[in-house]
């Protein structure tokens, strides 16, 4: 029996998931986009998610614009979570261009340390996760739907 | 007998009637109302919110009873916010409660205001340079006129200025062409009925 993905649901819609991850991936290398409510905010760029807490300000707002060239891009930056710590020197002299700043980590680690007080916390979540977490059940639900499709045609 | 008389002189009917204003037929007079009745939304907004937009270099925001206009200039100070990831040129809109700490002595009636850095009253600036260094209680006992010369103080530069509008000239302004408006229909009208 055929397998006639063009018939399934579950086929296209994965796609288009997909597509659209794959999209904003690319956008978040050259853009950055944001929006936020009270405490709370999201902030799109560097090839992930930054979800972020933050008690010192109280806002609603809605940003967007073109990232700076020279910020260095890492490929597939690593997933983290970070708190505001009042230990933590604050590390004023920081390159902005500088060759460590290819870490999204990096970058994040110092606007927490200079724009945020206790109880702030960042999230981050890479584009490529994203993707991997629609991308795995995605094929997994193809894969039973080739199964399913062979044990019922079969007699 | 009354109806039967009112239904006997149609003629002089059809002629009070085209004297009649009819304003509620007018479109004038209602986005006249319409805008008004925002404005004087968008006026007691300012006072408890501030609403922003910018796009470097200029800036606007609706706070403490007007509106403020600003360019920040060749060299902006920069996004010094943890928003923006790198610097960049950017859309911003953002809705805040407008700011206690640097909260204005509370003016019914602010006057309008626009300043350049190198156009700063220079012994009204200074007076209130020193007010800001000696102060001991907040919220600080400002004018948003003072607010406006504090800023261009630190942060003004080359080619930056701020226009500040209050709600109560926009309002005003508004009020005062709509009745001009008006008055200009009952006149036509009034030409128009003595045909």
């Amino acid at each position: 029996m055929k397998l006639a993905l063009h018939r399934s649901i579950i086929f296209w819609s994965g796609l288009f998931v997909m597509g659209f991850v794959c999209w904003a991936w690319w956008d978040s290398t050259r853009m950055r986009s944001g929006l936020g409510m009270g405490h709370y905010g999201a902030s799109h760029a560097l090839g992930g998610i930054v979800f972020f807490n933050d008690p010192s300000t109280y806002k609603t707002w809605f940003d967007r614009g073109k990232l700076r060239k020279t910020f260095a891009l890492e490929t597939l930056p690593a997933p983290h979570v970070l708190k505001f710590d009042p230990d933590r020197e604050r590390n004023d002299d920081w390159d902005m261009d500088g060759p460590e700043n290819a870490r999204v980590r990096y970058w994040n680690e110092y606007r927490i340390q200079c724009f945020m007080i206790k109880g702030a916390w960042f999230l981050f979540i890479p584009h490529w996760l994203i993707l991997l977490a629609v991308a795995l059940p995605w094929s997994a639900m193809i894969f039973w739907r080739s199964r399913r499709r062979k044990r019922t045609i079969t007699p | 007998m009354v109806r039967h008389d009112l239904l006997a002189v149609p003629p002089q009917k059809t002629h009070d009637h085209a004297m009649k204003q009819r304003l509620h037929r007018s479109i004038t007079f209602w986005s006249g109302l319409l805008v008004m009745g925002f404005l004087v939304w968008a006026w007691w907004d300012s006072e408890r919110l501030s609403s922003n937009a910018k796009r470097d270099p200029y800036w606007g925001r609706s706070t403490w009873g007007g509106v403020f206009i600003g360019n920040s200039g060749e060299n902006p100070l920069g996004d010094l916010s943890f928003l923006s990831p790198p610097p960049s040129r950017s859309w911003n809109f953002s809705r805040a409660p407008a700011t206690e700490v640097l909260r204005h002595t509370p003016e019914a009636f602010p006057p309008p205001i626009f300043f350049r850095p190198e156009g700063l009253p220079a012994a009204e600036s200074e007076e209130v340079l020193n007010r800001w260094i000696d102060h001991d209680v907040e919220p600080l006992p400002f004018t948003v006129r003072e607010q406006v010369i504090l800023t261009l103080r630190y942060v003004g530069n080359d080619g930056s200025w701020i226009l500040f509008v209050p709600h109560w000239l926009i309002l005003l302004t508004v009020a005062a062409v709509w009745i001009a408006l008006l008055l200009w229909r009952a006149s036509r009208r009034r030409k128009a009925a003595a045909l």
